[in-house]
């Protein structure tokens, strides 16, 4: 018998508790007597010996409840021998489920693991069957189930360590099902694998083998070996022309030494730019901050390296350098200041704000072009034309952000942006005190910063006065409003353009926000909100499913226009994809896509699944009883239990450990009968009680 | 008799007035008898006696001289005004009660009542509360009635342990007789845990005075069966026990033990039964679940079977 979690034998200990408690428990006092004249005479024949324990049953039945549920919680492990020889002897059906996810890159281990494979295939006898299969995220067979062991030999020579994750239960489900419930026949699972934690769910083996089907676990190396890697990239603008890389290196959780120094290059294009040197604790990891470079003009691969481990796989960070220009803002009316710093210091994106007139159809229109987005302060400013170009601008796909003001919007005008706009602009309303934005939808993107504890930023800004609107047009939501039920802000799609309706001024005299810390967060997500701009991660990881026009940057085309994508992989495979459609990085390197009509190919970079860089690893015993069936007992006729005998787990929940509890249950109810029975009660005299005269 | 008709001693216990409940049992006791015969006090005539030098001459039976030409002295059954001692044992042994009240508790209303009901006769009342040694001492008087209860109620067991060297109810019944002067009748309440020849011994004293001694042997029912269960501390296969009067303690079987304990017991008051009726002394004994006027009855009723045959018997 073994035991699943023995640490738990130590509540074991608990045993000394009643038997302390018996020892120190304040002793019964003595039973006064008036004399032991008559007393005395019955000592020679009554002596009575006082004992160290009292109640000893009692003490007895308390330990062994204690020592019960100590062992149900331990979890036994009971083996029953076989019936017999003759179901060991029965010819077997093998699954051979090989790792082949990153982690087994380390040096040496796809080697042992293909060996371990062999032998396996080896140990086979006439008769005996077996099935070739290996697994990252997801499994592959490489055979059909065969008694034909030199076709699996040389199969065995072709298993390569890929880039992906590690999903044991999958696996072992599809090993599982491949082999055949056959009459007289073992079923068996040969798990060989570095059996990382994080291959497993919530880093604990779940129950993933039918019954009936055996399991045996070989681990390959011993634990996590010191490892460095590149965990993540960061690129963000520098001052509209120029580019930041940061970076965050460390050591995998659990390595247990560590170079004191770490050589980082940043690699852009095939040529180091910069390189750092940082000093990192073993288990700790750092950020590296290269040196800017000149914001690329197209989209440029760079990478991220470290050097000297014997894990490869995560030395390299892909990522792509997007040619981002600034994002355009035209800001409508005479230059604020407060609104060009705020933008200023944007750098992901990096906002570029240029002025745009308040009054003619082609100077607005002119204005426009190029522009993401545009910003207009107090639109009762603006003329016919310029709210025509705008009302164009946003239907075309532009976006657009109003901010009221004390002039009233005239009718032409309005009817101009009729058509754009949430909602028509009304009166002026003061608020003494001022109002508070109470109520805001923090799922829209404009306004997702303020979730949480941070909604506090946005609900201090105070607002003195602000117009009333209007009934909502058709498709305006509201995202905000005031503490006394009025719309704050409006948002409406319009075309393929968005535009946002701010009731209030976006200057210090309606209210105070352009003081608040809250500002320039709020005002860089309007923008971007209204620009429609997503920020798109520089790199990926092997196993994402990413939509082919987001994972490239593609400009979008209309579905008539659409004839796919076409992707290359790094390793050269080439597949079209349909330009709405996603597609699997199944490998860690630069995958490139184009329209057919393009010449250029734009990149994407995965890499190495993040989970494997953890390498931490579980016992193989307890991926082998985790993993295993809960019920040992085979079920399928014909079937015949696997391994040299059959093991039945008291882990939680099942019967035996239900029984372990019931019986604890049953020995409690014991102790507390014996222990009402062994608390004396004084009983009561009748009323009618004999007394003595003479 | 209607036992029904007792009144409970451990109800009467929590009645703190000891005057009260001392009157309450007299009168109960009265009024539940049907005649009076035993109780004549005034000049019942008794025996006649040889004269003696020192008789009064006025007692001389002259008509008996003319008959028989020799002097005798007439004696008389009840004399009024005799003196009534009620002796009370206070000893740390007596602070014991478990399933009846507790032992001081019963001895005092048991003394108070007798006191009451002497007094009813127009007796002369004393008390005298000892435990090794006689501790107060009330003398016998008309007036003293009050002052007899009030000293009851006050009265409780002594705190301080048995002195080794105490030689038990000899010492203070020694110093009884010597404050007692008249001849008179003397009631000891006591639960007499001494060997019986030292009890017996003890009360030679008294009776060689010419004192009318009468004892009420004052037990719990637990102390006559052993059975303690409920007791805190308690248990049928062993407990420990400790001496009220010495402190020392017993490791004892009560299961094992309650056999010959019980005989023990039987043997012990059979002995001082038998002993005290040679010696002419009134011996009751009581658990204190009796009712004291059940107690009262049986003492009369005891009392003039022994002056019937005294008086059967002649002249001591």
């Amino acid at each position: 018998m073994s035991l699943l979690a023995p640490l738990f034998l130590l509540g074991g200990l608990l045993v000394a508790l009643p038997v302390v408690l018996h020892l120190t428990r304040k002793r019964r006092e003595p039973v006064p007597f008036p004399s032991f004249l008559l007393l005395r005479a019955t000592a020679a024949t009554a002596r009575w010996k006082r004992r160290r324990f009292r109640h000893l049953p009692l003490l007895l039945l308390r330990c062994l409840a204690l020592a019960l549920l100590a062992a149900a919680f331990a979890q036994p492990l009971l083996e029953k021998s076989d019936a017999g020889g003759a179901a060991s002897s029965a010819p077997t059906d093998l699954a051979v489920l090989v790792d082949r996810s990153a982690s087994m890159a380390i040096t040496g281990r796809i080697e042992a693991a293909r060996e371990a494979a062999a032998r396996e295939i080896e140990s086979l006898d006439r008769g005996d069957r077996a099935i070739l299969l290996s697994f990252a995220d997801r499994a592959t067979g490489h055979s059909e189930l065969t008694e034909d062991f030199d076709a699996l030999r040389s199969e065995l020579a072709r298993i390569e360590p890929g880039d992906g994750g590690t999903r044991v239960s999958v696996a072992l489900g599809l090993a599982a099902r491949l082999l055949p419930a056959t009459r007289g026949r073992r079923r068996e699972v040969v798990l060989i694998s570095d059996l990382q934690r994080t291959g497993f769910e919530d880093g604990t083996p779940s129950p993933s083998l039918p019954p009936g089907v055996g399991l045996r676990v070989h681990r390959i190396g011993a634990g996590p070996p010191p490892n460095a890697g590149v965990r993540d990239v960061r690129v963000s603008a520098e001052g509209g022309e120029q580019i930041a890389v940061a970076a965050s290196v460390g050591f995998s959780p659990g390595s247990d030494r560590a170079s004191p120094d770490l050589d980082v290059e940043l690699v852009v294009a095939g040529e180091v730019v910069d390189r750092q040197s940082v000093a990192i604790d073993a288990g700790r990891s750092a950020n590296v901050r290269f040196a800017p470079i000149p914001a690329p003009s197209e989209a440029r691969e760079a990478e991220v390296r470290v050097f000297g481990d014997a894990f490869p796989k995560d030395d390299r960070f892909r990522f792509v350098i997007p040619p981002e220009a600034a994002l355009r803002v035209a800001d409508f009316g005479e230059s604020a200041l407060h609104v060009r710093e705020a933008l200023a210091v944007g750098t992901a994106p990096a906002f570029a704000v240029i002025s745009a007139p308040l009054r003619g159809e082609s100077a607005a229109g002119s204005a426009l072009s190029g522009v993401r987005a545009a910003l207009v302060r107090d639109p009762g400013r603006l003329d016919t034309g310029a709210a025509r170009a705008l009302a164009d601008f946003v239907r075309g796909g532009g976006g657009v952000i109003v901010a009221l003001g004390p002039r009233r919007m005239p009718d032409a005008v309005w009817s101009e942006l009729e058509d754009v706009l949430p909602a028509r602009p009304g009166q002026i309303l003061d608020r003494q005190p001022a109002g508070r934005i109470a109520d805001f939808d923090v799922r829209h993107p404009a306004l997702t910063p303020f979730r949480g504890e941070a909604a506090s930023a946005l609900s201090r800004a105070a607002f003195y006065r602000y117009r009333t609107l209007g009934e909502l047009a058709e498709g305006a939501d509201v995202l905000a409003r005031f503490d006394d039920g009025r719309a704050a802000l409006l948002s409406r799609s319009a075309g393929d353009g968005v535009a946002l309706l701010l009731a209030s001024s976006l200057d210090a005299r309606w209210n105070d926000l352009p003081r608040r810390p809250a500002f320039v967060p709020l005002l860089h997500r309007l923008v971007e909100a209204a620009a429609q701009y997503e920020r798109l991660p520089v790199a990926w990881r092997v196993g994402d499913s990413v939509e082919v026009e987001r994972a490239f940057r593609l400009p979008r085309i209309s579905p008539e226009a659409d004839d796919g994508v076409l992707v290359e992989a790094p390793s050269g495979a080439r597949s079209v994809v349909s330009a709405d459609g996603a597609f699997r990085l199944d490998e860690a390197g630069y995958f490139r896509g184009r329209h057919p009509e393009s010449v250029r190919r734009e990149p994407a970079a995965a890499n190495v699944a993040s989970p494997e860089t953890d390498l931490r690893v579980l016992d193989p015993e307890e991926v082998r009883l985790g993993a295993a069936a809960r019920d040992a007992a085979p079920t399928g006729e014909g079937d015949a239990p696997a391994g040299s005998g059959e093991r039945v787990a008291a882990s939680f929940g099942t019967p035996l450990w239900w029984a372990l509890l019931a019986g604890l249950a049953a020995l409690l109810l014991a102790e507390a009968v014996a222990a009402n029975r062994l608390t004396p009660r004084r009983p009561r005299d009748e009323p009618g009680d004999s007394y003595t005269v003479a | 008799m209607d036992s029904a008709r007792f009144v409970d001693p451990v109800a009467l216990a929590r009645i703190a007035n000891l005057s009260l409940v001392a009157r309450m049992v007299v009168q109960g006791f009265i009024s539940g008898l049907h005649r009076s015969t035993v109780l004549g006090r005034s000049i019942d005539f008794a025996e006649h006696r040889p004269y003696m030098p020192g008789d009064d001459i006025r007692r001389l039976d002259w008509r008996l001289f003319a008959r028989s030409d020799r002097f005798h002295v007439k004696e008389f059954e009840a004399d009024t005004n005799a003196n009534f001692v009620v002796a009370v044992d206070a000893s740390r042994s007596m602070d014991f009660g478990f399933r009846g009240a507790r032992k001081l508790d019963y001895a005092r209303m048991l003394a108070g009542s007798l006191t009451a009901f002497s007094r009813s006769q127009r007796d002369r009342v004393g008390l005298a509360v000892f435990d090794s040694d006689l501790r107060e001492f009330v003398p016998p008087s008309a007036r003293h009635l009050d002052t007899v209860l009030e000293h009851l109620s006050r009265t409780e067991a002594e705190t301080a342990p048995a002195n080794d060297g105490a030689d038990g109810l000899a010492r203070p019944l020694r110093r009884l007789g010597a404050a007692l002067g008249r001849r008179g009748l003397v009631a000891v309440v006591s639960d007499l845990y001494e060997p019986p020849e030292r009890v017996l011994r003890a009360f030679d004293g008294l009776r060689s005075a010419g004192h009318d001694v009468m004892v009420f042997h004052v037990l719990d029912p637990a102390e006559l069966d052993l059975e303690l269960a409920g007791a805190a501390g308690f248990d049928e296969s062993g407990a420990r026990f400790r001496d009220l009067e010495s402190g020392a303690v017993l490791d004892l079987s009560p299961a094992r033990a309650r056999s010959a304990y019980r005989s023990a017991v039987d043997e012990h008051i059979g002995a001082l039964r038998s002993g005290f009726g040679r010696a002419g002394v009134d011996y009751i004994l009581a658990d204190t679940k009796t009712p004291l006027d059940f107690v009262l009855f049986r003492y009369l009723t005891e009392r003039e079977t022994r002056l019937s045959v005294r008086r059967r018997t002649g002249p001591r």
